[in-house]
């Protein structure tokens, strides 16, 4: 008979050989990209003018759209996690299609909507978005903004209503009570939830395709840039442009991890 | 301070039900009652942290309906503390003074008088509330409670989570923040030493309902129903019948088993009602053989044997059984008192249930 510390040395051994099995995939195609980089073709593709505009364009429309929707994101996130109010579910399911729909789709809707009467009345008096680069960071809002809320609800279900309570029955009106105790001890998760954001909306491509195109030097954002890499066959400055992206997820994904371990910590 | 009418409230499958208290200026009101009777619920409510169904809740004089009244200066210490985690001490207890745009220089000397008042003074300037024991962090909580000087300071079973010795020493505390602070307290426990001790009346509550509001020594004495007799730990019932009583002489004599027990009379009783007679086991005594009788003591004095005995922090709980009684009784004894016995198990002793030591319940 296998003695019960035989059994959970092979329950030790198989999700071990799960993980290595599975970071070992991941890293073999992190590893056969930058292999079949050459060192020349990163010179030639990222100190070009154009690489830097692409790059440029990304972040700043990526941080502006990030930002917008952490703006609306925080108070509907709030309301949501302590407020129960008639019709809550379905003002939920409302915010959540954004996750639901996939990016092209969503794009789609989103031209529809701004080829409308009013979408062209509003485009003709206030602001461009088809094929403009307003259209990309409307596109890229309106993708990140459900997940910024879904994190955000998260953040302030785990922070109890006590410390709020207190607050109030000790002088704070809801202004003060939300800005000197509830955003404080969310600021963490706040962080986090940017940083995911901007991650999901630097890689947005199909949304923003759909609503701004990708114009170089105009509208082309790196996800584009991969893509038209692609269609015109350039193929080191497609997988440049996708290092470019895994590096900075990289970067991304550890400032979440170092936010949210020093949160729990 | 607080008066409460008629109080209604639906929480799922829990009601608080029909519930009447009044808390007078300066007073300490207790709380008190087991665990899921509603006492948070019961605080939530009048704090208008909860909606109630129907009846009416007066805070400071005015009416609470499911949100915090303003214009009352109301101070809540929940059972979490929750002590703000992203400020260090001075800052948590300072809050609420500069929320309130209270003058710093008068901040301050609150603080240090406080501060004083409940040993803190070395924790002002911890930049974490984590490097805070329990005990520590409940008098934070109290000093930024107290700050803000609040005619109403309610506490949510705010010692529930001390060791004995650290509770006892923020019993103490509390009593001292009484005496020198006219505050008017609304404090919720389970724990009815901790009431007996802190309140001036305490209200017992069961599944939602007051079962009685009273001075300590009146609910110790006088509990209304078996109900907080058994809670309030009077853990010798006796079931028995009443014999005969002489309202003009203020005697009532109640057949108890083979036993007649000899007590004051109760008014409204008559000749025949079941009754549970109660007598706590501090009020049982044993009488030395050699001891001289007086009159309280010569009635309701009966042979027994000691069944068994329990040492205790503070002396013995014993088990005897009285002859002519099918229930044991039992018996709380000092060391000194068991010692000055010299009680074995099986001994023979006279024990005494004096008259005015026996409350009768009706059945």
């Amino acid at each position: 008979m296998r003695t019960r510390r035989a059994v959970d040395r092979s329950f030790s051994v198989f999700t071990w050989a799960v993980l290595g099995l599975l970071s070992a995939y991941i890293s073999l195609i992190v590893i056969t990209l930058m292999a079949h980089v050459s060192v020349e073709s990163y010179g030639d593709t990222l100190l070009s003018g154009q690489a830097f505009s692409t790059i440029r364009l990304s972040v700043i429309c990526a941080t502006i759209a990030s930002v917008l929707a952490l703006l609306f994101a925080v108070p509907i996130a709030y309301l949501l996690a302590r407020k129960n109010f008639p019709g809550k579910n379905l003002v939920d399911t409302i915010l959540d299609i954004p996750i639901v729909l996939s990016p092209v789709a969503l794009g789609t809707v989103l031209l529809v909507v701004l080829s409308s009467d009013a979408g062209k009345l509003f485009q003709d008096n206030l602001v461009s978005f088809t094929f403009a680069i307003p259209g990309i960071i409307l596109a890229q809002f309106t993708i990140v903004v459900a997940l910024a809320i879904r994190s955000l609800k998260a953040v302030f279900e785990q922070i109890s209503p006590r410390y709020e309570e207190v607050a109030y029955f000790l002088g704070c009106n809801r202004w003060q009570t939300f800005l000197g105790i509830s955003l404080p001890l969310a600021r963490t998760g706040i962080i986090a939830s940017f940083i995911l954001a901007w991650a999901r909306a630097i890689g947005e491509f199909g949304a923003t395709i759909t609503v701004a195109g990708a114009v170089p030097g105009k509208t082309e954002t790196i996800p584009s840039a991969i893509y038209l890499g692609l269609a015109g066959v350039d193929i080191q400055g497609t997988l440049i442009y996708t290092l470019l992206l895994v590096f900075l997820a990289i970067v991304v994904l550890l400032g979440v991890r170092f936010l949210t371990a020093k949160r729990s910590g | 301070m607080i008066r409460i009418r008629g109080l209604f409230a639906n929480f799922g499958s829990f009601r608080l039900e029909d519930i009447h208290l009044q808390v007078a200026e300066g007073e300490h009101f207790v709380l008190v009652g087991p665990s899921g009777a509603g006492k948070t619920l019961l605080i939530e409510v009048v704090l208008g942290l909860r909606p109630h169904g129907g009846g009416e809740v007066l805070l400071g004089g005015q009416p609470v309906r499911g949100r915090p009244v303003d214009g009352v200066s109301v101070s809540y210490v929940p059972q979490d503390l929750a002590l703000f985690p992203h400020m260090g001490v001075r800052e948590n207890i300072t809050f609420g003074a500069r929320v309130r745009r209270i003058e710093r220089a008068s901040t301050e000397r609150k603080l240090a008088e406080l501060a004083a008042l409940l040993d803190i003074t070395d924790l002002l300037d911890r930049q974490s509330i984590d490097t805070l024991s329990m005990g520590e962090a409940q008098r934070v909580a109290l000093a930024r409670a107290l700050i803000v000087e609040p005619r109403i300071l309610f506490l949510d079973e705010p010692f529930s989570s001390l060791d004995s010795y650290i509770r006892r020493q923020l019993i103490e505390k509390l009593q001292e923040i009484k005496r020198t602070l006219s505050v008017s307290i609304f404090q919720v426990t389970h724990d009815h030493e901790e009431a007996f001790m802190l309140g001036d009346r305490i209200a017992v509550m069961f599944e939602g309902r007051i079962a009685q509001v009273a001075p300590p020594q009146e609910l110790q004495r006088r509990p209304a129903t078996l109900e907080v007799a058994r809670f309030l730990l009077a853990r010798n019932i006796l079931e028995g019948e009443v014999a005969e009583i002489d309202h003009k002489a203020g005697r009532m004599r109640t057949r108890v088993d083979e036993l007649c027990l000899v007590s004051e009379a109760v008014d409204h009783f008559s000749p025949g009602q079941k009754v549970s007679a109660v007598i706590r086991p501090e009020e049982v005594h044993i009488i030395r053989p050699d001891r001289l009788l007086g009159p309280k003591v010569r009635e309701n004095l009966f042979d027994g044997r000691i069944e068994r005995r329990v040492p205790t922090p503070g002396g013995y709980v014993l088990t005897a059984r009285i002859e002519g009684l099918k229930t044991p009784v039992e018996i709380h004894l000092s060391n000194c008192a068991f010692d000055d016995l010299n009680l074995a198990r099986r001994s023979r002793v006279r024990i005494s249930l004096k008259a005015e030591s026996l409350h009768f319940i009706p059945r």
